[in-house]
């Protein structure tokens, strides 16, 4: 039982793309443009950032020209944000909607849809959150209950959402949604998706702090909000089908195993700048170079079978357990190998506030997209154990 | 074109292995070459499949010769292939005549080449020389003046003490005094190669065994049964097993990559590529050779049951070469000449 993923080949014109982004990240870093920080896909929300990515077309790559994308290419894509990713730059903003509702739009939205969405999204002026999870429905996803009915000339929705990532600043939100009772037969049917815009009267934005204090998650509160049939994206009851179909997407990038390396990278400029780097820190660091470099291939082959219009499922559930865990272990091995180094927010040392920022956002790493348990389930469903 | 062609590669490899009967598993016994499948291989013109013509070789590229290793280990048959392969390859550009006999390589030693009387002489020893009895030469590293080097030193020279890893393969140690060497190579890039080809062919053949327990394992717990249903349907069963595909899934991409860089030519990348991927599969190695004995319980830590023809290879081959931590240590120390950590992994193709 083998998984067979073709090795990605660089061609020059993605190394001469690589090498622009990596000039504009060393002169954003220079400049104070940004800082670079972990975790920085979720919780670096800078809109004036990422209004400098679009108007370099490193947004919405890979949206059709013809709705205000570049149309370069999943490929071209990984490269941008895997070179943004490594250096810790602030790409929430666009995050969701670049890599989850522009393709879904491409896919399912109307015409009207797409005029509407695609070229905001590519000129970052349009960022979206996700309204997925509920107080009752995480891993179980199918028990959600939020509720769309129909009215005369589209829906009214009830229910609250949870775990909203960046939810109070979204122009609008993907919301999942039951429209027809639940069918123990078949507890996947009878949902659909809806786009609702931000802010529209019945929907309240309730803050849940992060352990670490910052204000990232929400609390999505639906009451008898209306969208229009507009709103509805795809079709009625395949909602399932349709946020399935993007799993690989949302399960295989660059973000699922880069989300600490600024604090590997740290790491290593302190170790190589000591005289006497002790040998057992620097295994430590070989090793997890060692561990990102065969990940970084697994993603990016994924990448390249998305491109090619193949869905992994298995081997984005793999890309994901074995990459977030990865990142897991760069925080533990920074707590394990560095002595004098206190994680600590408000330090002038780089070292010890990315280390903070990692400590405090690591548990939530193997939980968000599908927690570890469920991925490895999908893999041995892939493998006929079940 | 090129995964056809891999594949009946594949194919004819586990035909060999098929009519060759695997005579060479004796279990618990001390592994012998296996001659009928060596033979079978070479009138296949697999033995030295990506050697060049003009040494005698098939004139076949690298992934050729990683699905034939990777098959190797799967099968576990005693054919020292990697070594008289590699010893074949190191000598193709650099010396007047490769031999035909077979080979092997050791860069565990401790070789001081010097001058008597106007010609080269090597002296020291080689600890833990895979199949060396039945090589006519063992390529080695030995330090001369002007460095490191390259010397083919004949078998027969040398006194020679006899052991064998876990696996019951022969790992000789041979001590030389004062020996002529066939051949001496003065150039830094031959000992580069050695060492990043060391490291990838052992990673392939260690990445076939872990593939071949995955696959014993998963047969093993969807047909034995406990409390009435297959250990299989367990999800603490599934979550091992998906944890083994994980290992192997990440130890392929990183062969498969290092295979790429390797066929681009060899520098600093090329090892930086092989030490990342042997560090893979010695990783990999650990939790495959773990979990496929506890998913197997008692019934696969047992001679008659064939579990162990991987596993203990598992074990053995990890400590050929170079270990894991010495593989970090070295690669976390080629980091700042390669630029830094992100510049190390996105160097793939520019060696």
């Amino acid at each position: 039982m083998t998984l067979t993923l073709a090795a990605v080949d660089v061609d020059a014109a993605m190394e001469t793309l690589r090498s622009e982004v990596r000039g504009f990240i060393a002169e954003s870093v220079t400049t104070g443009r940004f800082v670079p920080d972990c975790d920085s896909w979720l919780t670096g929300w800078a809109p004036s950032f990422s209004a400098e990515l679009a108007t370099r077309g490193w947004i919405g790559m890979a949206i059709p020209k013809k709705y205000g994308g570049s149309e370069r290419g999943s490929l071209e894509r990984y490269v941008v944000i895997e070179e943004l990713l490594a250096a810790g730059a602030p790409v929430a903003a666009h995050w969701i909607a670049d890599r989850q509702i522009a393709p879904a739009l491409v896919r399912f939205g109307t015409e009207r849809q797409k005029q509407e969405y695609l070229p905001k999204i590519a000129s970052a002026q349009s960022f979206f959150a996700l309204g997925m999870s509920e107080a009752d429905a995480g891993s179980d996803l199918a028990a959600i209950r939020t509720k769309a009915t129909k009215v005369d000339g589209g829906w009214r929705l009830n229910g609250a959402k949870l775990w909203t990532s960046g939810g109070h600043h979204a122009h609008a939100m993907l919301v999942l949604a039951r429209t027809s009772a639940v069918d123990v037969q078949a507890r996947h049917s009878g949902m659909s998706q809806f786009i609702v815009d931000i802010p529209v009267p019945g929907v309240t934005i309730n803050p849940i702090l992060l352990m670490s204090g910052e204000h990232h998650f929400n609390e999505v509160v639906f009451e008898d909000a209306f969208v229009s049939d507009d709103a509805v994206l795809g079709t009625i009851g395949d909602g399932w089908k349709q946020v399935t179909a993007e799993l690989a997407h949302e399960r295989s990038g660059p973000e699922r195993l880069l989300s600490t390396f600024p604090l590997l990278t740290s790491m290593f400029r302190r170790l190589q700048t000591a005289a006497d780097a002790p040998e057992a820190e620097l295994v430590a660091l070989g090793t997890l170079l060692s561990r990102a470099r065969s990940l970084r291939e697994i993603s990016m082959s994924i990448a390249s079978a998305l491109q090619r219009g193949e869905a992994p499922e298995m081997a984005a559930a793999v890309a994901k357990d074995l990459g977030t865990r990865f990142e897991q272990d760069v925080v533990d091995t920074a707590l394990r190998i560095l002595d004098g180094v206190c994680a600590d927010a408000s330090s002038s040392e780089e070292i010890e506030r990315l280390l903070s920022k990692a400590a405090l956002h690591s548990p939530g790493f193997t939980l968000r997209g599908g927690t570890n348990e469920i991925l490895r389930g999908v893999v041995a469903r892939g493998m006929g154990l079940r | 074109m090129r995964d056809h062609e891999l594949n009946q590669i594949a194919e004819t490899v586990d035909k060999i292995v098929a009519k060759a009967g695997a005579t060479n598993l004796r279990a618990g016994g001390e592994g012998r070459v296996d001659d009928t499948a060596l033979e079978l291989f070479t009138q296949a013109g697999l033995r030295r499949v990506a050697v060049p013509g003009s040494a005698g070789g098939s004139d076949g590229e690298l992934p050729y010769l990683a699905v034939i290793l990777k098959r190797l280990g799967y099968h576990a048959v005693n054919v020292p292939l990697l070594e008289d392969h590699l010893a074949a390859e190191l000598l193709a550009s650099r010396t007047a005549e490769v031999p035909q006999n077979m080979m092997t390589v050791s860069n565990r030693s401790d070789l001081v080449v010097t001058r008597v009387d106007g010609r080269n002489v090597v002296s020291g020893s080689c600890r833990h020389v895979p199949w060396s009895r039945t090589a006519s030469l063992v390529v080695a590293l030995g330090q001369s003046k002007a460095g490191q080097v390259l010397v083919a030193l004949p078998t027969a020279e040398a006194s020679v003490t006899s052991h064998h890893n876990v696996a019951g393969e022969p790992r000789d140690h041979l001590t030389f005094d004062a020996v002529a060497p066939v051949a001496k190579v003065n150039d830094s890039g031959a000992v580069l190669e050695l060492r990043s080809r060391v490291l990838l062919y052992r990673s392939l053949t260690l990445l076939g065994a872990g593939e071949r327990a995955l696959d014993l394992t998963i047969t093993h717990v969807m047909d034995r049964t406990q409390f009435g249903s297959p250990l299989a349907r367990r999800q603490v069963v599934q979550h091992y097993i998906a944890e083994m595909f994980g290992a192997l899934t990440a130890t392929r991409a990183a062969c498969d990559a290092a295979v790429s860089t390797l066929a681009g030519g060899t520098g600093p990348a090329s090892l930086a590529a092989s030490l990342a991927t042997r560090i893979e599969a010695d990783r990999m190695a650990s939790t495959v050779a773990r979990l496929s004995h506890q998913l197997h319980g008692a019934i696969g830590f047992t001679q008659e049951h064939r579990l162990h023809f991987c596993t203990t290879r598992l074990t053995a081959w990890r400590q050929d070469d170079l270990s894991e931590a010495a593989c970090a240590l070295e690669l976390a120390r080629l980091v700042p000449g390669l630029g830094g950590p992100w510049e190390t992994l996105t160097a793939r193709r520019m060696v």
